[in-house]
């Protein structure tokens, strides 16, 4: 690869990277997240053979 | 001596969350399960806790793949941890338990971050244990899992 190739590929990858950060400003409605369930457990003897 | 600890934390398949599993799909269950100790003295004078999971991306560049948020107003921020919680919760399992979150997809956990690394990357998650009425507390070691979207 010569050495303005490289340089090409920088500046391809460093305008992607712009144009996701500009992106961030933008106007979009807020995303409702998605609640977890829960739970909980006694812990048997051989539950957890790794710790 | 009244003691709490977090001896672990590990992300794992909700339909059996003992072993640990480090590698997800986005749209594979995903749970996080956290391991805690407790004195029986704790138990006995009706102590409550409060519990947090946090899932964390220690990428946080606003000029790579980082994680981020958009607020209604159109705003946006870099986003560092994905904090879950679960508050005051009565020790109804014995001195030595698990409790955990999950969802049905990993996509879901991570259903309002936007970004590169959205669902591939890889994370860690941690937590901590909040004994409401006095000064004990916990917090757990890291757990690191990745995120595969193919």
């Amino acid at each position: 690869m010569s050495d303005n190739s490289k340089k090409e590929e920088i500046n391809e990858k460093n305008t992607e990277t712009l144009i996701e950060f500009k992106s961030k400003t933008g106007k979009t409605p807020a995303i409702t997240r998605k609640e977890p369930v829960k739970k909980g457990s006694e812990i048997k003897d051989n539950s957890l053979s790794s710790y | 001596m009244p003691f709490v600890s977090v001896p672990w934390i590990h992300t794992a398949d909700p339909s059996n969350v003992w072993p640990p599993k480090s590698v997800f799909r986005p749209s594979d269950p995903f749970a996080i399960v956290m391991g805690i100790r407790v004195s029986n003295d704790i138990i006995s004078a009706g102590l409550r806790f409060n519990a947090v999971f946090q899932m964390v991306t220690p990428r946080n560049d606003p000029q790579g793949p980082a994680w981020f948020f958009i607020y209604s107003g159109g705003d946006s921020e870099i986003l560092n941890t994905l904090d879950w919680r679960w508050d005051d919760v009565t020790f109804d399992w014995g001195t030595d338990f698990a409790i955990w979150f999950y969802w049905d997809h990993y996509s879901d956990a991570v259903s309002q971050v936007r970004g590169g690394e959205k669902d591939k990357g890889i994370f860690f998650v941690r937590g901590t244990i909040d004994i409401q009425g006095s000064d004990l507390f916990a917090h757990s070691p890291e757990f690191w899992y990745k995120v595969r979207n193919r």
